[in-house]
């Protein structure tokens, strides 16, 4: 390392030169990225990727506690930057780093972790993406601004995706797949399938076929899509005709949180009494603030919004 | 230097307003010599650049690695000791693009790489203690990316099959006399 003296040689201007700067500050080695102030890490890490702060964080423990801090991953743009040529493997990485995520950086805060994300672009990479990670996507990061899925689209495997579509869900996803950008694409959600007059149509009914085979409600009670089990109450909505079935593991309200988790979808603790939505699917235990508030959970205000003082009388549930 | 070089630093602007008319020097005492002339042959370079706005962060295109101009690219090809120096003597004198330019360098060295790559590459030591490098493992083991049995059965029979291209080409004659018989 050059010592501060080395500077003396050197032609400088006279308001430049530092020779009659009392008492030269020595600056230590700085070969090593761990010597950087933390804000210099926290600058050089927001150009990286999402697979790429994620290998970082395993070099040394102060990488590890920078990309851990959230204010990293605060607007994160998700995009990767290594091409993956193999659709399987594309899926396992965008799925483990969406875990990583979740679980270490997050720690299984969901209404944070489900808004981290601003934007994701997944264009140049060789692999198909699939129609299941598009949506999963979709469904994860509800703060997203922008999503580009450029590439081979992927058709099928949208099975993996086997949870409740609520109808403020399908909203929400529908919402963003008009943010996406899939001009490169080949596939059910290609827009070159169909004129352009009819193309947000055709996204949403592509979508829409995607739904189908995802959604939860049925025309007669089953087993539960999701695990399996034997469903073990139902409730008719009287008006509407439709027959909804409920697992007991309530493993189709994964998306909805308590509120010590900080709910993030709208979801506030249902009034009625025994309602298994009181039960947080995040920590699996019950919410402790159910009986505070007077209010319904947002299956039941989407299903018996218009009747909510019938319903409080006269529940199925 | 000119005032208008030295105006790029934003530090050097401010105390320059300070003092006025001065013949004083400014003192620098975080920044070498060596380093300071790599600094004022990038100002001169950027003379004319417009000066960075306060809201440049927020622009989604300002996160990207990959936009280095070609003199940039050039002019921050030093070893890793320098280069962490100029990032040091850029963020101490305020001057946003050069710092920009430091950390989508050093962004650009990790990307692509190992853990141990990166190690290596910045002289890293590994400090984890051993219940941080067995969490580490059970993280990349949770999330590990197995390969299906498909994709290696596709990769035995692809070997296979140019095994016996390349045994037909060759005339072996193993491979010959069991075609025939077979």
């Amino acid at each position: 390392m050059p010592s501060p003296e080395t500077h003396r040689d050197l032609p400088l201007h006279p308001s430049l030169d530092p020779c009659s700067a009392a008492g030269s500050v020595d600056i230590g080695p700085l070969n090593h990225l761990q010597n950087l102030p933390p804000e210099l890490l926290h600058l050089i890490f927001s150009f990286l990727g999402t697979d790429s702060l994620l290998v970082a964080r395993e070099t040394c423990r102060v990488a590890r506690t920078i990309v851990n801090e959230r204010r990293i991953w605060s607007q994160h743009r998700f995009r990767l930057e290594r091409n993956y040529w193999y659709s399987q493997i594309l899926t396992k990485v965008v799925e483990r780093s969406i875990t990583v995520l979740h679980l270490t950086i997050f720690g299984g805060d969901v209404s944070a972790f489900a808004t981290s994300v601003v934007a994701i672009n997944l264009k140049g990479n060789d692999g198909a993406i699939a129609v299941g990670l598009i949506l999963r996507i979709l469904d994860e990061f509800v703060a997203l601004r922008g999503a580009s899925f450029q590439g081979r689209l992927g058709e099928g495997d949208v099975p993996e995706l086997l949870e409740t579509c609520t109808e403020d869900r399908v909203k929400r996803w529908v919402r963003a797949l008009s943010l996406l950008d899939l001009t490169h694409a080949i596939g059910p959600l290609c827009r070159n399938h169909t004129s352009r007059v009819v193309w947000y149509t055709a996204h949403i009914r592509s979508f829409q076929r995607c739904f189908e085979k995802i959604c939860i409600w049925r025309s007669s009670p089953a087993l539960c899509l999701q695990c399996g089990s034997d469903v073990v109450d139902a409730y008719v909505v009287r008006n509407a005709g439709i027959r909804s079935t409920r697992c007991a593991k309530l493993c189709q309200r994964r998306t909805m949180t308590c509120m010590r988790c900080r709910a993030y979808n709208g979801w506030t603790v249902c009034s009625v009494e025994n309602c298994r939505a009181q039960c947080c699917p995040t920590c699996s235990e019950p919410c402790r603030v159910c009986e505070a508030l007077a209010s319904y959970c947002k299956e039941h205000k989407r299903i018996y919004g218009h009747y909510r003082t019938v319903w409080a009388r006269t529940c199925l549930v | 230097v000119d005032k208008e070089v030295a105006d790029r630093s934003v530090l050097l602007k401010n105390m320059l307003e300070d003092v006025g008319e001065s013949d004083k020097p400014i003192p620098l005492p975080n920044v070498t010599g060596k380093v300071l002339k790599k600094v004022i042959t990038y100002c001169e370079h950027h003379r004319n650049d417009p000066l960075p706005q306060p809201d440049d962060d927020l622009d989604d295109t300002k996160r990207r690695s990959d936009d280095i101009d070609d003199w940039d690219a050039d002019f921050i090809k030093v070893d890793n000791d320098q280069l962490f120096e100029l990032i040091l003597a850029a963020n101490y004198m305020d001057i946003k693009p050069l710092l920009d330019l430091g950390c989508k360098t050093v962004a650009n060295m990790i990307k692509g790489k190992t853990p141990e790559q990166i190690r290596e590459m910045f002289n890293i030591e590994n400090d984890f203690t051993p219940e941080e490098e067995e969490q580490i493992r059970k993280e990349n083991e949770y999330v590990s990316l197995p390969l299906d049995d498909s994709m290696m059965l596709g990769g035995i029979a692809c070997l296979l099959y140019y095994s016996l291209c390349i045994a037909n080409q060759s005339g072996c004659q193993h491979y010959h006399r069991w075609a025939s018989e077979s």
